[in-house]
């Protein structure tokens, strides 16, 4: 387990280094920088810029600024942000809390809700519910981020007003609430960006879960408690749930990548600050250094994401442990 | 207080002047009694940005100075008219004289006047903020703008003088509004060239009467009441700015409450939203021109003429060929007009009865006709020699208004025979190929200032021939450099006045652009605020004054400063 565990870290440190290698060119070879980002920026006269360029270091060989970067790195300092005052480590440290928030909500929700849609459709696989369920389920999982973002939007804080439109908390009121009413002025803002994709992940979820119910509802075991007296509903839940979790307990580590992904846009749309939202506003700005510690964090997230999901793979299947 | 700031001050009316100062003094100096009743209340405004830095020079975006002029002050404030040459309120002067010879203004500074951190402002901070602007290192955008103030003195601790180059209309503008003066023992020894990312850029602190308390990045920053102000402590206790980019979240956020002000350019926005029973609307003066530019030289290759466009004829054809108020009134509906020249209305020498090129397809097909672009049988795009009409027009991805609009001129062109291909691109694209030069026709635009000074960095000749020059296009007409030279060193706006129209009409005649819109924004505010002081040019320039009543205000109104604010 030791050595395993040591090859996918040694991997997943392989991983990181080629991310963070690869952003640091792409950053770099894409069209202006951050003194030439805004159309505004067009009045300020190029030897302005040359000057700025020169005293971050921009204007040096490529490969002198990525050995630099690499020795930064190495330090663990992503070095200083070229639009903000401070390490770009700060500024992703102010960003990250809210991105965990976020995503770790909508991860709990989306199993739960996922699991529960996914095992009840297989309970009753090929009636009216089941395929009224699966289709509702193809769409929702088929709605781009964004779009869904703007519809429940519109519907919950535009329409009908239960939940504010944006932001983490209340802007004025917030700190002036109870520890009761700031938890729950916080929970408030987060339903919706966290429904949203919640919302997204279970619809996949719930897809995966009932194949997998319905690869196990018919295999002997199943069989063998029914002819026991077990009820259809201890058999579903205590019996076939737990071996149909394989494939989604092994889902649980590859979506967190996916999640990241998806919060760019979700926390866009719901002014949430963010890693995502902090990377779509860095890469505009051409904040190198902040695009590339969040390219890093994407790809931490990628490499955790699978080394947790082959962990709890051999957690809970005793013929993946053995090997 | 209404007073005539220009050269030709008589001694009466500089008696007059002091008059009338020293009661300003009164009011601005002294600190204003608090009403407390006014006082209270908490409004949140719409960011459509995050602001880079709130370091004045720096500034580039309209979230920023928005931000920054309740933070900063200037030496005197733009009167509630806008009148660019006697219509000033105090700000951190108090009173201000000419020189005999009107070639220099004594400024004399509010002798309560502190900086945030409770240190003194000083004539030495103006001295200061002055090479902070004017330091090439630095980057103020509108540097060239204060090329005519030869030098800033301390006569003494409390007394600026700004000296200038020659006499001119707008002397009183340049020294007084330009600078929001910063302090000297915060900024003194950070380095110039690392300024954008200097602390005080996050942390600034400022003699206004707002001050930071907290900035969220990416989600909001929030000003509070300096209750120790030297001019009294503001009636709201706090501004918040929520950083909102997204275009469905804004409107909703408003709807909702969550944001008491916004500024609004999108039409579908601005009809949904003014009928909304809590909103109050206001249109404000546009200073945003967008124009298609035509490129009088080869992209890149400033010694040869543009194959198409060196041609006035051609341009002119262009120009005939769209059918500007019909393209702007279904792009905009009533949020932009017609632009007339590089100007908008709201400029005082800006002036509408110039003749512009109007519509006429049938006319511009004969021109085209004329100058031998002609039609071949069977074919849709015109030629001549052999070489059909065809040019690239470049356009910023990153504006939606003018990536709808080249679609509609694309196809009006189109109907006259000639193949515009949209070359569409990002931001930095558009930058790097407009200051290279590398375009025929770019659809570009402009902010602009009351004052028309701006007009040479951008037009003149001088500019086009300097490699890092501003003017894109190429253009050069020494006729129109004349005018506009003469209407800048004018002494007053009506001696002014005359040049520039000779100025705009030599532009406008030569076409070096298609004067495509000018768009206004509408700011929709909340009912429950009572503003004053909204200065036509700035409709921020006052929030310090203004105030929520006891009887209508919300509960987020009724928290209160939560910490004493100094």
């Amino acid at each position: 387990m030791r050595r395993f565990l040591a090859r996918r870290l040694a991997h997943g440190a392989a991983v990181i280094f080629i991310a963070a290698s690869l952003s640091f060119l792409l950053v770099h070879l894409a069209p202006g920088d951050p003194f030439s980002t805004t159309l505004d920026s067009v009045s300020i006269n190029p030897s302005v810029k040359a000057a700025w360029r020169a005293a971050y270091g921009l204007d040096r060989p490529l490969l002198e600024q990525y050995f630099r970067f690499l020795g930064q790195l190495a330090r663990g300092n992503l070095g200083p942000s070229l639009l903000q005052p401070g390490p770009a480590s700060t500024a992703l440290a102010d960003a990250v809390p809210n991105t965990l928030l976020l995503m770790g909500t909508a991860l709990v929700l989306s199993f739960v809700i996922g699991i529960g849609v996914g095992s009840w459709q297989a309970a009753r696989a090929g009636s009216r519910g089941d395929r009224a369920a699966g289709n509702v389920s193809l769409v929702v999982a088929s709605l781009p981020e964004f779009w869904l973002a703007a519809v429940l939007l519109l519907v919950f804080a535009y329409r009908f007003r239960v939940f504010p439109a944006a932001g983490v908390v209340d802007l004025v009121m917030h700190d002036s609430l109870s520890p009761a009413g700031r938890l729950l002025d916080r929970l408030r803002h987060l339903a919706l960006p966290a429904l949203t994709l919640s919302l997204l992940g279970s619809a996949s979820i719930a897809r995966y879960q009932r194949a997998a119910l319905l690869d196990v509802l018919p295999q002997d075991f199943i069989r063998t408690a029914r002819a026991k007296g077990v009820t259809d509903r201890l058999v579903l839940w205590r019996h076939a749930l737990r071996n149909a979790l394989v494939p989604t307990i092994v889902l649980l580590g590859l979506s967190l990548p996916t999640l990241l992904g998806g919060a760019v846009f979700v926390e866009q749309v719901f002014s949430w600050p963010g890693l995502g939202r902090l990377a779509a506003a860095a890469f505009h700005a051409r904040d190198y250094q902040v695009v590339i510690g969040a390219t890093i964090m994407g790809a931490v997230l990628v490499v955790v994401g699978g080394i947790l999901a082959d962990l709890l793979h051999a957690a809970v299947d005793p013929r993946v442990r053995a090997q | 207080m209404r007073e005539w700031i220009g050269p030709r001050i008589s001694v009466l009316l500089a008696s007059t002047l002091a008059c009338t100062l020293a009661a300003a003094a009164c009011s601005a100096g002294e600190k204003q009694p608090v009403d407390a009743e006014a006082v209270g209340g908490s409004i949140v405004i719409a960011a459509q940005n995050e602001p880079r830095t709130l370091l004045p020079p720096l500034i580039t975006q309209i979230d920023e100075k928005i931000i920054a002029d309740q933070i900063f002050e200037p030496l005197a404030v733009l009167g509630d008219e806008g009148h660019l040459d006697h219509d000033y309120r105090p700000g951190l002067a108090d009173s201000w004289s000419w020189e005999s010879d009107s070639t220099a203004i004594v400024f004399h500074l509010n002798t309560k006047a502190r900086w945030q951190d409770g240190k003194p402002v000083r004539a030495s901070d103006v001295r200061f903020t002055f090479g902070l602007y004017t330091d090439s290192i630095v980057g103020f955008k509108d540097r060239s703008s204060l090329a005519r103030i030869d030098s800033v003195t301390a006569r003494d601790s409390v007394t600026a003088v700004f000296w200038f180059k020659n006499r001119y209309a707008e002397q009183f503008y340049d020294a007084a509004t330009r600078l929001l003066i910063v302090p000297e023992h915060l900024l003194a020894r950070e380095p110039r060239a690392t300024l954008l990312t200097s602390a005080f850029g996050r942390k600034p602190v400022g003699s206004g009467r707002f001050r930071l308390g907290k900035w969220t990045p990416n989600a909001s920053i929030e000003l509070v009441a300096d209750t120790a102000n030297y001019h009294g402590r503001p009636n709201l206790d706090r501004v918040v700015f929520a950083v909102t980019t997204d275009p469905t979240a804004l409107p909703t956020r408003i709807t909702t409450g969550e944001i008491d002000l916004a500024e609004v350019s999108s039409p579908v926005m601005f009809r949904t939203l003014k009928e909304q029973p809590d909103l109050r609307a206001r249109m404000n003066p546009s200073y945003d021109y967008s124009f298609l530019l035509f490129n009088a030289r080869k992209p890149r290759q400033r010694q040869q003429p543009n194959a198409l466009f060196a041609d006035i004829g051609l341009r002119r054809a262009v120009s005939m060929g769209l059918d500007r108020a019909k393209l702007v009134r279904s792009q905009f509906d009533s949020l932009a007009v017609v632009s007339t020249g590089p100007m908008t209305r709201a400029q005082p020498l800006a002036d509408s009865t110039i003749a512009t090129i109007g519509y006429d397809s049938a006319g511009a097909a004969r021109l085209l006709d004329s100058l031998g672009w002609t039609l071949p049988a069977g074919k849709t795009v015109r030629e001549r020699r052999g070489q059909p009409l065809k040019f690239a027009v470049l356009v910023p991805t990153i504006s939606s208004n003018r990536m709808t609009l080249i679609v509609a001129i694309q196809e009006s062109l189109r109907k006259l025979g000639m193949e515009v291909v949209v070359d569409a691109v990002g931001g930095n694209t558009f930058v790097a190929r407009l200051g290279a030069r590398d375009f025929d026709v770019v659809f570009d635009g402009r902010h602009v200032e009351p004052s028309v000074a701006g007009l040479r960095a951008y037009w003149s000749v001088a500019s086009a021939r300097d490699a890092n020059g501003l003017n894109f296009g190429n253009y050069e007409n020494p006729r129109f450099d004349a005018h506009l030279d003469s209407a800048l060193a004018a002494r007053d706006l009506a001696s002014a006045r005359p040049h520039a129209k000779q100025a705009f009409e030599t532009i406008v005649a030569d076409v070096p652009a298609v004067w495509i819109y000018e768009t206004r924004t509408a700011t929709l505010m909340h009912k429950r605020i009572k503003p004053v002081h909204i200065v036509s040019t700035a409709w921020w320039a006052g929030i310090a004054d203004w105030s929520i009543p006891a009887a209508e205000r919300l509960p987020r109104d009724r928290v209160g400063l939560r910490v004493a604010s100094r």
